[in-house]
């Protein structure tokens, strides 16, 4: 869902974008191994819910860029509702009554 | 959707893997290379993680590696079975066997039996008949004045049809030949569902004696004649007889019986309460058979009322036209599926032990690779790969050969099977096929997969490389138990071999009552009568002839003509039932000769018994026995429908063909000077020399009596014998090869078995001759092992062909499914094919010599 979100937010982006998107603006709290980014981009692209394509970076460099599919964005909405549904359901939980 | 694009990505990386692996090593590096530039290169790698796992965990996101490790079980088991090209070419071959021949037997079964009929809705399509209870005949042709109040009063057929058969003349070349078709009344094709090709079918005018000829064609005879598409409302001439063509039909469409053109049905007004036609009805939807049947029976009931006297005794009976098409072929396949069933049954149990064996002989690797941490499961999968891949070796080449064998099979079609044409190895043969290979293989391959996974492995792996294992023949009891699977069902297929045998030598050993030994037969057609004596005149004037002579019927077959009621004793009992079926044959006087027919009493008709003479009959023995019981026929008086009374001359011995039980039809013979000439007329000569020497003689003398004449092929009487069983010597013979076939596997693999067993006894052999056992004592040992499986494996197999043979009661000619001398011998062959088996390498066994087998460990 973070990765669908970055993507949804910053348009096409390298793995490498994205993991430092995910770390500001979380303000480093969620820190992940950022390997782990990989197989998961991976399995979205399995999906079709992203895809790929190389690109150049800001430096000059060959970097693969994940672009959001519309799949992608359905899923995401999806993604979002239940995330929402969730949040208030233990918001609800812990609010003093 | 989803899934299928999904497929297509996977499929798509399947075929990039190396690309994918490049991009990914390339984007993990940019990573790391903007990280290191920022914070260090030891801190990207330790905030990176793994790199060689995190690349292993997304090709596994592409999920292949179940795949990919079962490709790697391929590739070993491929690698295994080259190893032992011994071992492989035995199973495969086993198999091929197996699979090739069921293969062949399925694909006859599956076009014949199984394949709906080539039209719509083909289940809806019935066949209706007469069922004449006084004649236990349940599907006898139909009487016009009865199909027309059938089609009138039921309610439950869309549309009912009769047909019946006729042919037209074509001249070509310098012999004419019958073009053969059908009479079909208005349903018939609406029946049928089919569509003209070209121009349309028959219309209500068109039934009628007064129309214009008209004919639809089928597509052969249409391409025959030139197939252009102008044809359609000209007219074509067969020989005097001139046809409006209306229409064709579509290529592949002659039903009934390779019909190549078709008329109207026109009723015959003189003919209506004749029995001749045949009638079809398409049901209409929702209406069962049954409910058919029970409609169609009430009308009977009704027309029974109505009308007793033609209809006394007469019921009404549906037939699914599958059903009525395939006929008796029906059990007889399945009878020889069931054997070739048993065969490919066979071949699985011994390639089943062979593995056994192997992974006997393999504990040591297989334990090893446990120990290093293969699962169970893993070792499994990689033995029945192993198997399977045997059996689609085994099957690939069974089917090449099933496909020889088939195009063969249908191309001499040596049994005349219905639907012979549309038998081929097509898709649901090969799926069959495949299907039976990979089943085959996890049947075959299960008992061994499971055993070489349930290791012992502290035991096998402490085991020196072809070490001794004691007692292993006896003791293991799942390959006893295979072996004694394999016998009994060979057993079962012998001794089903014997009884087809036994069944078959009683059939051909049946008495003839005449002497079929160089005589030619030709059939000629009836008109041939009105100057039959001319032309015997002239067959008796060839060089070799010795006798000729014409009748109604061949010897062998039934008479021409038979009736219930109609031959009148005077002074003898009247037969209002007209239950007394007699046959009625008429006779020239050189035809009791020409068969070499015997005489019990009295005399033969002479050339003297002409149309002035005083009248007179020969009777065969049947009817003497019949209806003048300890009386003497001769003198006495007989008719057939005439006024005037024939008197008795002679009795005749009797004669019929082969399959016959017991005495033939009664019958009596009338000469044909007295009495009119019914069906056809079979023509016999006895010659001095070789018969077929004369036959291109007797043909031309036939043309040049008759020009115009068609008539049959001039055969010998003891080829059409033959042929008249060559439908049971067929499934006799194939029965009787998958015996043999399955008795050598099984003996192959008992002598596989028991080899094996005492290779790896030698050791134990050898001290039990130091500790001063003789060689007999280890002669017995062996041979006492392989007799106990035996023993129960031919005991199984009697058992289990008690049961199964009672399915060929129908096939079998005055021998009981249950007959001791085929049992006898079924079991008896093979225990001794077993026993030889066995005693070839337990002879090895006594040529041990201790201190070799000692020394050896």
């Amino acid at each position: 869902m973070l990765i669908l979100k970055t993507l949804a937010r910053l348009g096409p982006m390298h793995g490498y974008g994205i993991a430092q998107h995910i770390q500001q603006t979380s303000e480093a709290v969620l820190q992940v191994e950022e390997g782990s980014l990989y197989p998961a981009l991976q399995r979205m692209l399995i999906k079709g819910w992203v895809a790929a394509e190389w690109g150049q970076s800001d430096n000059h460099r060959r970097a693969r860029y994940y672009r959001l599919t519309p799949a992608g964005k359905k899923q995401l909405d999806v993604e979002l509702w239940e995330f929402e549904k969730v949040m208030r359901a233990i918001t609800r939980v812990i609010q003093p009554a | 959707m989803d899934w299928l694009g999904e497929l297509w990505r996977r499929l798509l990386f399947a075929f990039r893997r190396r690309q994918f692996d490049r991009d990914l090593e390339e984007e993990m590096r940019f990573h790391l290379d903007m990280k290191a530039a920022e914070s260090g290169a030891a801190a990207a790698r330790r905030k990176f993680g793994n790199v060689a796992l995190l690349q292993e965990d997304s090709r596994q996101a592409w999920g292949w590696a179940g795949v990919e490790a079962w490709a790697a079980d391929l590739k070993y088991a491929v690698r295994v079975l080259r190893k032992n090209p011994g071992f492989a070419a035995v199973a495969v071959l086993t198999l091929a066997l197996g699979i090739g021949a069921s293969t062949a037997v399925f694909s006859v079964v599956h076009g014949v039996l199984l394949r709906p009929l080539p039209f719509r809705d083909p289940d809806r399509l019935m066949m209706v008949w007469e069922k004449w209870e006084r004649r236990g005949d349940d599907r006898v042709v139909v009487s016009y004045q009865n199909f027309r109040d059938w089609k009138n009063q039921s309610r439950s057929f869309e549309h009912l049809a009769v047909f019946d058969g006729g042919a037209v003349r074509w001249n070509v070349g310098d012999e004419p030949v019958w073009i053969l078709g059908s009479h079909v009344s208005g349903g018939f094709f609406p029946a049928l569902a089919v569509q003209p090709l070209l121009g349309r079918t028959f219309v209500p005018e068109e039934e009628r004696t007064s129309a214009p000829p008209v004919t639809v064609l089928s597509y052969g005879l249409w391409q025959r004649l030139g197939g252009d598409r102008k044809l359609v409302g000209k007219t074509v001439r067969f020989d005097r007889e001139i046809f409006t063509v209306v229409g064709i039909m579509p290529r592949g469409f002659t039903f009934p019986s390779e019909s190549e053109l078709w008329f109207p049905s026109v009723p015959d007004e003189s003919r209506l309460g004749q029995h001749e036609l045949r009638v079809i009805g398409r049901l209409k939807a929702g209406v069962t058979v049954a409910q058919a049947q029970s409609e169609m029976q009430t009308i009977a009931a009704r027309l029974r009322q109505a009308r007793p006297k033609e209809n006394e005794g007469i019921d009404a009976n549906v037939v699914p036209l599958l059903e009525q098409t395939v006929g008796e072929a029906r059990r007889a396949l399945l009878v020889l599926l069931g054997a070739v069933g048993c065969v490919l049954l066979i071949a699985c149990a011994n390639v089943a032990n062979l593995l056994l064996v192997r992974v006997t002989g393999r504990r040591r690797e297989l334990a090893l690779r446990l120990a290093l941490g293969a699962g169970r499961w893993r070792i499994a999968r990689c033995l029945l790969t192993e198997s399977v891949l045997l059996a689609l070796a085994g099957g690939a080449l069974g089917v090449a050969a099933a496909y020889w064998l088939v195009r063969a099979f249908v191309a001499l079609d040596p049994i005349h099977l219905p639907r012979i044409h549309e038998v081929a190895l097509d898709g649901g043969v090969l799926l069959y096929a495949v299907a039976a290979a990979i089943a085959t293989g996890l049947l075959f391959g299960l008992a061994p997969a499971l055993r070489g996974s349930r290791p012992d492995l502290g035991n096998w792996l402490k085991e020196g490389p072809g070490s001794a294992g004691a007692g292993e023949f006896g003791k293991n009891r799942a390959r006893s138990l295979l072996a004694a699977a394999q016998i009994a069902l060979t057993v079962m297929l012998l001794v089903g071999a014997g009884l087809l045998l036994r069944s078959f030598v009683m059939r051909v050993s049946v008495p003839l009552g005449f002497r079929p030994e160089g005589v030619l037969a030709v059939d000629l057609p009836y008109y041939a009568n009105r100057h039959i004596d001319d032309l015997l005149e002239r067959l008796r004037a060839l060089p070799g002839v010795r006798a000729a002579g014409a009748a109604t019927a061949f010897p062998q077959d039934s008479a021409g003509t038979s009736c219930g009621g109609c031959l009148e004793i005077e002074g003898g009992p009247q037969d209002p039932s007209n239950l007394r079926i007699t046959g009625l044959m008429v006779a020239t006087a050189d035809f009791f000769r020409a068969a070499g027919m015997t005489i019990r009493r009295g005399r033969f008709f002479t050339a003297a018994d002409g149309a002035k003479a005083p009248k007179v009959a020969v009777i065969n023995e049947a009817l003497a026995r019949r209806d003048f019981p300890d009386q003497d026929p001769i003198g006495r008086r007989v008719r057939w429908g005439d006024p005037v009374w024939f008197t008795v001359i002679g009795v005749a011995g009797n004669v019929k063909g082969f399959g016959v039980a017991g005495d033939p039809m009664p019958a009596v013979y009338f000469p044909n000077g007295q009495a009119s000439w019914g069906n056809g007329v079979e023509v016999l000569v006895r010659t001095a020399t070789p018969p077929l020497s004369l036959a291109g003689a007797v043909r031309k003398e036939i043309r040049a009596w008759n020009k115009r004449m068609i008539f049959g092929k001039v055969e010998t009487v003891e080829n059409m014998l033959a042929e008249s069983v060559v439908v049971p010597r067929f499934y006799m013979m194939l029965v009787a090869g998958f015996a043999v076939l399955a008795m050598v596997v099984s003996a192959v693999g008992v002598y596989g078995t028991v080899n094996y067993s005492v290779a790896r006894r030698t050791h134990e052999i050898g001290i039990r001759m130091a500790l001063g056992a003789k060689r007999g004592d280890v002669l017995a040992m062996i041979l006492g092992q392989g007799l106990g499986l035996t023993a129960a494996g031919v005991a199984l197999g009697l058992a289990g062909a008690w049961v199964v043979t009672r399915e060929l009661e129908t096939l079998l000619f005055g021998v009981r499914p249950t007959d001791g001398v085929a049992f006898a011998c079924g079991s008896g062959v093979l225990a001794l094919a077993i026993l030889l088996a066995c005693y070839i390498p337990a002879r090895r066994a006594t040529r041990v010599d201790p201190l070799e087998a000692l020394r050896h460990e």
